[in-house]
């Protein structure tokens, strides 16, 4: 279906990288988790750490939830990542860090753990949100 | 400047378009592709068609509670020939800066 023989003007060519380029960014915009829904994130990462209690059951639940409901709109975007290594890493190690946080705190005794563990969580989350949007810009700039 | 190659196929505006954002993610909806191309659904199942059948796209449909939605993806030979074509493009505009 190529044609090696086509010939094409400068300028239409030049016209053709910007469709492109204006066509990936659209690409990438839409591949990017909402500001808001990163911030709702970030509070609710710190609530169900800090929630953990003494005994009986923790926020474990919410957290399942949660996570399922972040895969749901990232689907419901209508456009999926070349790679989903992004959102593996941040369910992986939140998960780890809320066994981790459980552990200190019930087995462990440490009281400050979930606040502390809270305060982990979040931040990891939203700096792993901010470096997913600083790759974006930069695969953006490599566009075309 | 790496190797490239003139696609037809590929060239034309609406298909340039759809290979473009294909190329920059993993998969995308119909309906995504439809709202950036702003066209009608026929007009990008014709083209859409046309990618298939040269396999550079590749569709497959899935069940949601509200119908059937279809995902679209570039094949590896689309993403090869895209990749080509848009070296060639550059090559072209490199080419009319520096004469040689």
């Amino acid at each position: 279906m190529s044609d090696e023989n086509e010939e094409i003007s400068a300028e239409e060519a030049s016209e053709a990288l910007t469709k492109v380029k204006e066509m990936q960014q659209a690409g990438q915009e839409r591949t990017e988790i909402p500001s808001w829904l990163a911030t709702l994130w970030v509070v609710l990462i710190f609530a169900i750490f800090a929630g953990i209690q003494p005994e009986g059951t923790n926020g474990g639940l919410y957290l399942l939830i949660g996570i399922a409901a972040y895969v749901i709109v990232e689907r419901q975007q209508g456009i999926a990542r070349k790679s989903t290594l992004l959102t593996a890493l941040v369910i992986f190690i939140i998960t780890a860090l809320y066994l981790a946080t459980v552990y200190l705190y019930r087995i462990q005794g440490l009281s400050f753990a979930p606040y502390i563990g809270g305060v982990i969580g979040a931040t990891t989350y939203h700096l792993i949100y901010l470096a997913s949007k600083r790759k974006h810009s930069t695969s953006n700039d490599e566009a075309a | 400047m790496p190797k490239g190659k003139f696609d037809e196929l590929i060239h034309a505006p609406n298909r340039l378009k759809i290979c473009a954002l294909l190329a920059a993610v993993k998969e995308s909806e119909f309906r995504v592709i439809r709202e950036e191309l702003d066209v009608s659904d026929s007009v990008l199942s014709k083209q859409i068609k046309l990618l298939e059948e040269a396999n550079y796209v590749q569709s497959r449909k899935v069940n949601v509670i509200t119908g059937k939605v279809t995902w679209l993806s570039l094949t590896k030979t689309g993403r090869k020939a895209f990749s080509e074509h848009i070296n060639e493009l550059q090559r072209i505009t490199e080419l009319s800066k520096n004469p040689l």
